[in-house]
């Protein structure tokens, strides 16, 4: 299900806010703060982490809505923002020298014949996790925020077949990590 | 494409098999598409995996902080600029970008160090500043900081030592005349 179609209604509100309509910011607020939230914290893996991009990029959405080019689907200028804040997050790890993403990489679980689907659901998340973001965030925008192709290439601002490549290579490489793992899909 | 492509490129496209040119058209009709966009997340094996995760709840006071924050007159647009470091629509610095980045700076620091005329401190400030202003509003990494640093060194060596050099040589020519 695509959820971040956009449309008039958006499009309308979208102005509005920008307007400073408070009905229009709380609309906004309320229908973005989820995926926002949803896209960090499977890209930084922490709760807390997550909770504070989208606290930032929420508000920062907020605060320059009159820099939004409207010709462009808003989906994609909220996410590239988003994405933006989690490249900081990542350097920020990366300077303060933690390896947490390396111990999940390390660990081998059992294969498992039949699974829940929370258990399924921290397979997948673990193995995300393995994955470097340049890979996981094509994955988690198609999959779970269910951007489209051509969305995906704007929110990156790389060419179609440039994303195509990345998002093959990526599945290839989660296809790897499970059956390196011996799980089943 | 205006025709449902069949299985067997569905199938390709989804293996990663497709040359970049087909890949990229049948991305677009996918695109378009729901009904071929079912049937490659159908051909995918991994797309399961993904269709059988919850979503992860959202913290309700996260939401009800920021409609707060919303109706403060303070988060209008335009009060705060969005932080020159992190524009919205920024990307990490490409490795071509930092090549060209270090030739010009090395042009500018070699024009500083070898022209006596203008080679005085509050020049030397004022490109500094203009360095440091414009590594800030790019944001590159940590080791491309370095290898940027390393890279306009190493050139700037090189060009002040070949001045150096011809100098040198002048001299030693006017000596021998």
């Amino acid at each position: 299900m695509r959820v971040h179609e956009g449309g008039v209604d958006e499009d309308e509100r979208v102005a509005a806010a920008a307007d400073g309509d408070p009905g229009a910011r709380a609309w906004l607020v309320e229908r973005w703060t989820p995926a926002i939230y949803r896209f960090a914290l499977r890209m930084v893996g922490d709760e807390q982490d997550a909770h504070d991009i989208a606290q930032d990029t929420m508000l920062r959405v907020l605060r320059s809505l009159d820099r939004y080019d409207p010709t462009r689907p808003f989906s994609t200028w909220v996410f590239g923002i988003t994405r933006n804040a989690c490249i900081d997050e990542h350097r920020k790890r990366q300077h303060r020298a933690h390896d947490a993403v390396s111990e999940v990489v390390d660990t081998a679980p059992t294969p498992l014949q039949a699974v829940s689907r929370e258990q399924r659901a921290d397979q997948l998340h673990d193995a995300l996790a393995a994955l470097t973001p340049m890979y996981r965030e094509v994955l988690v925008l198609y999959h779970f925020e269910h951007l489209k192709y051509t969305e995906i290439a704007e929110v990156l601002d790389l060419p179609l077949g440039t994303v195509m490549n990345r998002i093959f290579r990526a599945r290839q490489r989660l296809r790897g990590i499970y059956e390196d793992r011996g799980i089943e899909p | 494409m205006n025709h449902h492509p069949a299985d067997e490129v569905l199938q390709s496209f989804a293996q990663g098999e497709l040359g970049d040119h087909l890949a990229a058209h049948t991305a677009r009709h996918i695109d378009s598409c729901p009904r071929c966009a079912n049937r490659a997340l159908a051909l995918d094996p991994m797309a399961r995996a993904f269709a059988s995760v919850d979503d992860p709840p959202v913290p309700p006071s996260l939401i009800a902080d920021l409609l707060e924050a919303a109706a403060k007159p303070e988060v209008a647009p335009s009060q705060e600029p969005v932080s020159s470091a992190e524009p919205p629509d920024a990307r990490p610095l490409g490795w071509a970008e930092i090549g060209v980045g270090g030739l010009l700076l090395t042009a500018a620091w070699a024009t500083l160090w070898l022209d006596p005329g203008i080679a005085n401190l509050p020049a030397v400030l004022r490109l500094g500043r203009a360095t440091w202003a414009t590594l800030r509003a790019l944001g590159p990494s940590l080791d491309q900081v370095v290898l940027l640093g390393t890279w306009t060194a190493l050139l700037t060596v090189m060009l002040v030592g070949a001045r150096m050099l011809q100098r040198d040589g002048r001299r030693s020519l006017g000596g021998a005349r």
